[in-house]
């Protein structure tokens, strides 16, 4: 058995990773004879006769295809109902890519898995439905937009991924955002807007969109206090006490007071509503835990 | 020699220090003793999102506990964890298993503890209370 890899099964290590990370980056046309080769490859393998095949250009489009396909013809639903993806699709390349090291280091032959990687490779095939007579194979988004650090699916100015069929969705640092609020935000929020929105992941990813200057002109507030908490794994975590400069009658004449947290996963900027009263960033933003009360206790051993 | 340090502090340091943090809005800190009137409840997700279909969910070996809206966990012998998924991706709370991660990497909770969970909270100025965040 082997118990640690060589410098070269190492390095191996690295050029299979960007082997399936770059194909699925390039986005490339799908290769309709090797996707015809692979879809019946699979079929073969669950004892099923070769299927028909019907291309589409999004992954709506397939589930569209599928409903009309499965739908009782007495059934008056209209609504859509999910139908899982199936095999020979890029969400393969995680698992494939990780045992085609091993077929290429030598380690281990299996010759129906290199076929099906050799073909899942050459094919391009963004996504599948596999139904019992017909296959719906979706062909890769036209346009794919990522964090430039994280890699995240992440766009402030449009759809972050885009297919030839125009179906798009909205990310902001990995999380989907409704096409109507992130279409708000780009058309021009309100104050109201923000403090009528209760759901924290649309107001941040407000916040992503407009940027901190846009945010507090909209929101008429200014910067308080900031501090600094240095956690007990090491992270140093940033927090900061925003005020309106307007006192609001249905607030008891008071501003409206947010603080900024970071996620540590996403990066994505909260603005999490506390007390007015608060003057000192950290205090407030100790109030909004369910758990610690005091500067002493909030210092985590785990965040993520 | 280095390695053999390194070793004792990994081993040393759950026991000495206690389990305290978050993961995204769902906190969590380590108890010495489980209120005494706690009842056993169900195992069901500790958040659920209301956008993406993502939950925090302990899996593992152990037993879900409420008193008065505070959530608990006794940690069996065989640890649990929090994690972090897509609803698509559940497969079971009993599952040692890691399910791919949605946003935040899981917390490993020690076996033989016990652990409290809260949601990170905001306070609503015109209604003048405190709600949990939702996302």
């Amino acid at each position: 058995m082997i118990t640690e890899l060589t410098e070269n099964q190492k390095a191996l290590t690295l050029v299979i990773r960007d082997k399936w990370i770059n194909r699925f980056n390039s986005l490339s046309e799908l290769d309709n004879g090797k996707t015809v080769e692979l879809i019946n490859f699979i079929y073969e393998i669950a004892s099923l006769p070769h299927p028909k095949i019907i291309y589409v250009d999004s992954p709506m489009a397939a589930q569209i295809m599928a409903n009309d396909l499965t739908r009782d013809k007495k059934e008056k639903s209209s609504k859509l109902k999910f139908i899982s993806f199936g095999y020979g699709s890029c969400s393969d390349y995680g698992w494939v890519s990780f045992y085609d090291f091993f077929v290429q280091a030598g380690i281990i032959k299996h010759e129906k898995f290199e076929k099906f990687s050799h073909l899942l490779f050459e094919s391009a095939v963004y996504d599948t439905i596999t139904l019992d007579k017909a296959a719906i194979v979706v062909c890769n988004p036209s346009a794919l937009r990522r964090h430039p650090v994280t890699r995240r699916m992440h766009c402030t100015t449009g759809p972050a991924i885009v297919f030839k069929d125009k179906y798009e969705q909205y990310y902001i640092n990995g999380r989907r955002i409704p096409d109507k609020e992130f279409k708000l935000a780009l058309s021009g929020i309100t104050r109201q807007d923000f403090i009528g929105q209760s759901n924290a992941e649309i107001k941040a990813a407000w916040y992503e969109i407009l940027g901190q200057q846009k945010m507090m002109e909209i929101l008429g507030a200014k910067e308080i206090s900031t501090g600094k908490f240095l956690h007990s794994n090491g992270d140093v975590e940033t927090v900061t006490l925003y005020k309106t400069l307007d006192v609001f009658p249905e607030a008891d004449d008071k501003p409206l007071a947010w603080v900024k947290f970071m996620c540590p996963s996403t990066g994505t900027n909260y603005l999490v509503d506390v007390e007015s009263h608060h003057q000192d960033a950290k205090k407030a933003a100790i109030s909004t835990s369910p758990l610690f009360n005091d500067e002493k206790d909030y210092s985590f051993t785990h965040r993520s | 020699m280095m390695k053999k340090i390194i070793h004792l502090l990994i081993e040393v340091k759950p026991k000495s220090m206690k389990q305290k943090g978050h993961q995204g809005d769902v906190q969590f800190k380590e108890l010495k003793t489980l209120p005494s009137t706690a009842k056993k409840i169900e195992k069901k997700p500790v958040a659920l999102g209301e956008i993406n279909g993502h939950q925090h969910v302990i899996t593992g070996d152990y037993d879900l506990y409420e008193d008065q809206n505070r959530l608990f966990a006794v940690i069996g012998k065989k640890g649990a964890m929090l994690q972090h998924i897509h609803e698509s991706n559940f497969r079971g709370y009993d599952t040692a298993e890691l399910m791919p991660v949605a946003d935040h990497a899981p917390a490993t909770f020690a076996p033989d503890t016990i652990v409290e969970l809260g949601i990170h909270r905001r306070y609503e100025p015109f209604q003048k209370v405190w709600e949990v965040v939702k996302d």
